[in-house]
């Protein structure tokens, strides 16, 4: 550990700093794993800090010191990277300027409390590599560039379009019929809603996040794959408890993996309405036409009269 | 949703994933204005646990925050469909000096800009 001091000597890092700086990752990082203010034991502090990315929280240390030549070093590691990076995120040059712009200024820190400048390195513990955390860094940056106008065109957006299955308003000109269809739709729809929110809650929560990452923030299998494969990734850790096989993970794999969280909130959805809705199977088709319905459209329902 | 990548099966199936991809992203938008003004972990928390330094109970309470913020999940798949080959593409720079250092903080932070250093204060040259 402590061959960063000699490789940087002119990093300028005291001692008790780094330490402190390690002890407070072990902070944040392993007290209170086994139950509130746990402390680590001597071996569990010893592999953590054998995890730690040292030289990149080394560096980071000395930056946020403001040491001009861990500054030097810094661009000369990461600033191309920091660079290609935004750019590929940011369509316009421009845009993509700003973000690196406030990226800078973030990791320098602009803003003085009690005396110490509030650099954003100092959030940098090194439990992750330097790398990983300056693209988060710049996502966050990139995200908060645009927020305003975005937040509010999507709201609008949200309102205006009635994404989420969208109730038909019943005018004064509407006949008894169309009346009557839309009082049966909003029947359906509402069991609809409740049984597929009670089937999803089932769910594991890795699961469900399996789920969001597919659908709503459509990841492709393959990449899904790629971070089940990596070694200490938390989703493998989930999937290695639930299977016998300890395989590589494919593509189909997560497809087979998915098939099954299908089939289970099918189950469930459907187990739901008939049971707790007491819903007969053409009512429940008609529900299940409802909550895959695609917004843009609509179906055409006619009232089931009940057999009892 | 993605037809090209699942392939067509079990109809059941078919009208079930459709329903499950219209309802995560209804409820997620809920989320994502519910908790715009929540406290999420930070960028340290969130890139460790994509790169799976997390001890596993602190894993776990991510796993159940990211299910329920829109913002912290999103932030996560990003990282996730990170182009490993851009890490490759980005490599060490041994020639700095067409933007300096000293040229991006003077451009960021204003020409007073100064470096707190040993207890005192000192402006960027220039």
């Amino acid at each position: 550990m402590l061959s960063v001091f000699e490789s940087y000597p002119n990093f300028d890092v005291p001692f008790e700093e780094f330490r402190d700086a390690v002890a407070g990752a072990a902070a944040k990082y392993l007290i209170g794993l086994a139950e509130p203010n746990a402390q680590p034991s001597p071996a569990e502090l010893e592999r953590f800090i054998g995890e730690l990315k040292i030289p990149d929280l080394y560096l980071g240390l000395a930056c946020m010191r403001g040491n001009e030549h861990a500054w030097w070093e810094f661009d000369r590691q990461h600033r191309s990277f920091i660079e290609r990076w935004t750019r590929h995120l940011l369509r316009s040059d421009a845009d993509a300027d700003e973000v690196i712009d406030a990226v800078y200024v973030e990791l320098f820190g602009t803003r003085v409390v009690d005396g110490v400048r509030q650099s954003k390195f100092r959030t940098y513990t090194g439990r992750g590599s330097l790398r990983g955390w300056l693209r988060a860094i710049i996502l966050h940056a990139a995200v908060d560039v645009h927020r305003a106008p975005k937040v509010e065109v999507s709201m609008d957006d949200w309102s205006e379009s009635g994404d989420e299955f969208p109730l038909r308003h019943v005018s004064g000109g509407e006949t008894e019929d169309s009346m009557l269809t839309s009082v049966v739709r909003e029947r359906y729809r509402s069991a609809t809603v409740a049984a597929l929110d009670q089937a999803l809650s089932t769910l594991d929560d890795h699961e469900t996040l399996l789920l969001l990452y597919y659908h709503v923030e459509g990841l492709k299998l393959r990449e899904i794959a790629r971070i089940v494969e990596e070694p200490k990734s938390p989703i493998r850790r989930w999937f290695q408890r639930r299977s016998s096989k300890r395989s590589r993970v494919h593509e189909s794999t997560v497809m087979r993996w998915l098939d099954k969280v299908y089939r289970k909130v099918h189950e469930r959805f459907h187990a739901e309405l008939a049971g707790k809705h007491g819903l007969k199977p053409e009512e429940i088709e008609i529900c299940k036409a409802i909550a895959a319905e695609d917004p843009a459209q609509t179906i055409t329902l006619s009232p089931v009269t009940r057999a009892d | 949703m993605k037809s090209g990548e699942q392939q067509k099966g079990d109809p059941q199936v078919t009208a079930i994933r459709r329903a499950i991809d219209v309802r995560l992203k209804a409820r997620m938008r809920d989320e994502a204005i519910a908790r715009a003004a929540a406290a999420h972990p930070d960028e340290d928390v969130i890139n460790a646990y994509v790169e799976g330094w997390l001890e596993e109970s602190k894993a776990d309470s991510l796993t159940s925050h990211l299910v329920s913020c829109a913002s912290c999940l999103h932030l996560t798949a990003q990282l996730i469909r990170f182009d490993p080959e851009m890490d490759e593409a980005a490599a060490p720079s041994a020639d700095v000096d067409r933007r300096s250092v000293t040229a991006i903080l003077r451009s960021s932070c204003g020409r007073r800009a100064a470096i707190v250093r040993r207890g005192r204060s000192f402006c960027l040259p220039g």
